[in-house]
């Protein structure tokens, strides 16, 4: 029975997958929020999800996932270097490479471009910078 | 039996490429709509107090839509042949044994969209005496 926590499970372990972005988000790549003291991580986070039904089923479903590195640092850098890689990561899903139990990945696509940075709000010498996107995944379910 | 309003979630199209009555389900379809309009032909008279019509005959027609898998070609293969099916059209799978079946002459297209998934879609007529089966 198709279910999106495997689809999930399926993102998340590919972008843990990719050493270049492990290297840089060295405190890791979680789905919400991480542990307090994290200075360098990933963020994956499930925006907005959707049914397209056909007769008996649903034909696909979509699916919008903002990832987003987070790390803080004064220069933008390491943070836009993790911003390409998880670019790299999502664009290069296909339907063999990218195989949640259960669905078929139909098609990738980048909805927004995220990037910003924000003061420490303890210390405003610190700053946390962001970088990534908002990606959209069809997926039909087979079973 | 089941009545009252219902969803179409449960809708089907079934179909005999052979023009037989053997009607196989036909997968990844979304939407089925029958028109049974009728031809009105004017009579109206000296006299009359407005415009007057006698019924002739429904022009049975209508479309099918749905998605594009290459392992469900059976519209293609309709459409690209020279015989005209059998065509089952199933509001509700829930109460299968209400249907509108008839012979039809059936086309089909494919749309390919950069934003979206590819869709197919098919529209036929009759080709042959339509009937509206209920128990």
């Amino acid at each position: 029975m198709a279910s999106t926590w495997d689809v999930d499970a399926a993102l998340l372990a590919k972008l843990q997958a990719d050493a270049q972005l492990v290297a840089i988000a060295t405190d890791g790549i979680w789905f919400g929020e991480t542990k307090a003291t994290a200075l360098k991580w990933v963020q994956v986070t499930q925006i907005d999800h959707g049914d397209e039904q056909m007769f008996e089923t649903v034909a696909y479903e979509t699916v919008l996932y903002q990832i987003v590195a987070i790390i803080q640092n004064t220069s933008a850098v390491p943070a836009i270097n993790a911003g390409v890689r998880i670019h790299a990561v999502l664009t290069g899903l296909t339907r063999t490479t990218f195989t949640p139990a259960n669905y078929v990945l139909m098609e990738v696509r980048r909805t927004t471009r995220i990037r910003y940075n924000e003061r420490d709000k303890s210390n405003a010498d610190l700053i946390w910078q962001h970088d990534g996107a908002q990606y959209e995944l069809l997926l039909a379910p087979t079973g | 039996m089941p009545s009252g309003r219902i969803s179409g979630a449960h809708g089907q199209v079934l179909a005999d490429p052979t023009g037989g009555t053997t009607a196989v389900a036909i997968a990844n379809l979304n939407k089925w709509d029958l028109n049974l309009d009728t031809d009105k032909i004017d009579v109206t008279a000296f006299q009359d107090t407005n415009k007057v019509y006698v019924q002739g005959l429904p022009d049975i027609k209508g479309t099918i839509g749905g998605w594009w898998d290459s392992a469900e070609l059976t519209i293609f293969n309709i459409a690209l042949g020279t015989v005209a099916c059998y065509l089952k059209l199933v509001p509700s799978s829930l109460d299968a044994t209400t249907f509108f079946a008839g012979k039809a002459w059936l086309s089909s297209a494919i749309a390919v969209d950069a934003k979206g998934a590819v869709s197919i879609n098919g529209n036929f007529v009759a080709a042959g005496s339509w009937a509206l089966t209920h128990p």
